[in-house]
Formats: structure tokens, sequence, C-alpha cells
């Protein structure tokens, strides 16, 4: 199954778009997708606009792809559970988003293992084809780096800044 | 380059044998074995019999990956280096071993972080793939930045725990404040620092409140800059609640709730600590630069972003 996240705060009516045309390309492939509130409503894949928590990690954990928006929480919980990810930025000149941010982070996460960037969704079958045939990879731990950490408990425990 | 070591007693032939095959089909890989002598004789690796202290030591520093038997001494030496580390037990069957307690040194630590376990040849080449794209998967900034951190850091990591808390310290009511999504996703990954001291978990989604079953969780009203209307019921509820609160300390990753609770807490005593998304790559975000002036600590997930006096690097949520 593949778990679309386009994040609950604007529509990503552009990403829908592309997916439906593609879901109705490849009806083999389970598509569902927590898309906010879209305008657009998706004739060939499941949408919801919101997953309570509980059940949000439950599709999430069970997907064995993710497509989604380049915010960082899908990017951060896809590599908790090692599901390859294809991420698409929001554009503020489309109105998608505040600031452009998305496409800087898109731009730092290009090239990592597990990670397909798509740019320009005429390439979105193309980045399909990468994305489907990548497969799970390691999980990984759901903590910041212990450094991190360590600075936090410090500055708590002690009141020192760090040096 | 990866490091494989069998330790000084015994020779492990197969394990050796086995590495061998995988470095001929991986001519870019550059692989040390140390191999205690066996009957075997590497064609594609390069091979010490026995290293010095000091030798296995610079191998251990420079190289990326380990693979091991499961030897105590190697999986330690491994772990202390704070290089991801595969480990295949000896069989006592095959007179690897005497006893079969290398099987049960691998199973100890087949669930931990950092460390992959190969029980048969047949396996390795599979884990071995998975170790190599450890190594590269360490942190989202650096391509193996696991090296990048410190010893104690780098155990902390294998072993899975944040480091240790500071002896005696008080428990401090830490208020911890962001909005649901991604912000909340990276304040998770920080709540293991805050272990010890009472947590008050704001957030914009009462949803959030399955995900921090231990503590109190708190929801408030989304506001950003896109409503003012909104904004402003935000920032009356947040009057009313964060002088009541009296938080010793708050943690926010933002966005605009979360500056408007850093900035109420500093005014009302709090110590005020500002973690900037991970999202923020090639600027600190809106909040955060408004926060800047309320912040204690403030600190960011890009090098780059650090001016290496009010604004730090520390490392990231991952």
């Amino acid at each position: 199954m593949i778990f679309t996240v386009t994040g609950t705060q604007f529509p990503f009516d552009r990403l829908a778009r592309s997916l439906d045309e593609w879901c109705l390309r490849h009806p083999e492939q389970e598509v569902i997708g927590q898309m906010g509130k879209h305008t657009f409503a998706p004739q060939h894949f499941t949408a919801v606009e919101s997953y309570a928590p509980l059940e949000f990690d439950r599709v999430f954990k069970s997907a064995s792809h993710i497509i989604a928006h380049a915010g960082m929480g899908s990017v951060l919980t896809a590599r908790r559970f090692g599901t390859p990810i294809m991420i698409v930025p929001r554009l503020v000149s489309l109105k998608e988003h505040r600031s452009d941010h998305q496409v800087a982070t898109a731009n730092v996460l290009r090239g990592r293992p597990g990670i397909v960037v798509c740019d320009d969704l005429a390439n979105f079958d193309e980045c399909m084809d990468q994305l489907l045939a990548m497969e799970r990879g390691p999980v990984t731990m759901n903590t910041a780096a212990p450094s991190l950490l360590t600075a936090l408990q410090r500055f708590i425990d002690l009141g020192e800044f760090p040096d | 380059m990866i490091f494989v070591t069998v330790g000084t007693q015994l020779p492990f032939d197969r394990l050796v044998k086995a590495m061998d095959r995988w470095a001929a089909d991986h001519p870019e890989q550059k692989v040390i074995v140390q191999s205690a002598e066996g009957g075997y004789q590497p064609q594609h690796m390069h091979c010490e019999p026995y290293m010095a202290p000091e030798r296995y030591a610079e191998v251990l520093a420079r190289c990326s990956q380990v693979v091991a038997h499961a030897g105590t001494g190697s999986i330690l030496s491994a772990q202390e280096s704070g290089k991801p580390l595969l480990i295949m037990p000896r069989d006592p069957i095959l007179g690897e071993v005497r006893s079969d307690h290398q099987h049960s040194t691998a199973e100890k630590h087949a669930r931990r972080a950092g460390i992959l376990i190969a029980w048969e040849t047949e396996n390795l080449a599979a884990q071995l793939d998975a170790l190599m794209t450890m190594a590269l998967d360490g942190d989202l900034g650096e391509v193996g930045g696991i090296e990048a951190q410190g010893l104690n850091n780098a155990i902390a990591e294998f072993v899975g725990q944040a480091p240790l808390r500071v002896k005696g310290a008080p428990c401090r009511r830490v208020l911890c404040a962001c909005s649901t999504g991604g912000h909340f996703v990276e304040m998770l990954r920080m709540l293991s620092a805050l272990e010890g001291h009472e947590l008050i978990v704001m957030t914009s989604d009462s949803g959030d409140a399955y995900s921090v079953p231990a503590s109190r969780h708190l929801a408030i009203r989304e506001a950003s800059r896109w409503s003012k209307s909104k904004g402003f019921t935000t920032f009356l509820q947040l009057m009313f609640l964060i002088p009541r609160l009296r938080a010793d300390v708050v943690l926010s990753t933002g966005a605009a709730p979360g500056f408007l609770v850093v900035m109420m807490g500093r005014l009302t005593g709090s110590r005020v600590i500002w973690v900037d998304s991970l999202a923020n790559v090639d600027r600190v975000s809106l909040g955060g630069r408004l926060a800047r002036v309320f912040a204690n600590l403030f600190l960011v997930q890009w090098p780059d972003l650090a001016d290496g006096r009010r604004v730090q690097y520390r490392g990231r949520v991952r």
C-alpha cells in the first residue's frame, strides 16, 4: 500500500491531481492519502482529510512506500520506519505554502538513501518508478542526536550554556 | 573502509572467506581483516593476522564499518568507536568456538540500534548491504555523520539511550510547546532528554495527547501569520495559561504558537530554549528570528546557520 501525506495545514491539489491520474493508470496499486483540506476530490484513490495520530501511525507503518510534501515530519517518520519516500516540495508561487523552505529542504535531502525528490510533477511517473523500485531500509531510532540531548539536559539541569 | 576482526584466540575462516567473496564482488570497498591466522588466505582484502593494540585502535578509528565475530571484546571496542557493527557468531558445532556463548551474545545484541547480526554466511551479504546504508544513514546532515560526534555520544547512540542526567539535579517543570505535525515530530525526538523532569506538552492538536501518555498534554489553538483573528484568540488563551503554568523551562520547536509561548514564558520568569526546525535549511524560521530575542538557549539544526555564540549547532533530531 502506498500512503500519501501532504500535511493538514494547506491543500496540495497539484500533487493530488498527478497522483489521481497515476492511480487511474495503475489500478493494481492500493493508494491511501491523508490530504488535509483539499479542494480537489480524487477519484482513483482513497483520500481522508486527517487521521487520528494512532490511526496515522498504523497506516504509515503498514505502507510500503510514502509520497509526501517536503515536510520534515513526513521525512522523519518515514526514516523511523525505514519506508522509502518520495517528496514533492510545496511552492509559494502556487500559494501552496508560506515560504519556499520546502524547496531548500528537498534540496538537502536529494540523493539520500530511501528518498526520491520530485521537483517537477511532469516527471511524476519516473519518480514513482524510482520510488517503487526502492525497498524498505533499516529502521532508525526515534530520538535526536545524543549531542543535542546532552545540550538540552545540561542546560536544564545546570543552567549551562554549552560552549 | 570496512574493518573485519575475529579476535586473537581462534581463527574464523568461515567469516573471513565469506567476507573475501563479498570483497571480490565489491572492488570499490576497501576491506582490512584481522584474521588470527586461519588456513584461508584472503585474496580481496588486506590481511593482518594480528594487530598490536595501537594498530587495532588506528584501524578502528579510520574504518567506517566494523564486521566482527560475536566476541565481547570486539563488540565493546566497536561500540566505543561508534561505528556501525555487523556481528556473526561462531558455531561450536563447526569447531569455531568451544561453547555456544557467542550465539547468546549475538542474541543479546540483536535488538540494539547500530548492530546487525548475520546468523549464517548466507545472510551476510544482505546484512552487509544494510550495514553500508547505516553508515550513510546515521544522520540526515552528513554522510557518515556518526564519526563526527564524540566518543561518549557515539556510545550513547549505539546503546540507544540519552546520556545520563546530572546526579542530584532538581526536577524541573518543563513546558514543551509547538505546533502539531512536523514541529511535534521533532519535539518528540527530544523528550528523552527531559526524563526525570515534570513535563507539560502543549500542541495545537488534542490528538497529539496519544503520543505523550506519561505526561500532561494541553491543546491550544493554532495560530499563524495568515490568520490574525485566530492568532489573537491563541494569544489570549496563552496570556491566561502561561503565567499559571509557572514552568521552569520552556522548550519550543516553533512555529507561531511556539514563539508566543517562548515570549510569554521568558517574560514570566522561565528559562527558554528554542530549537529551530530541521526544515529550516538555509535560513532560521520567522518564529525563530523573533524568538531569538527571548531565548536563553537558541539551537539550529544546520551548522551553517550557527554563529558560534548566540546561535548554536549541537546536532539534529536526525
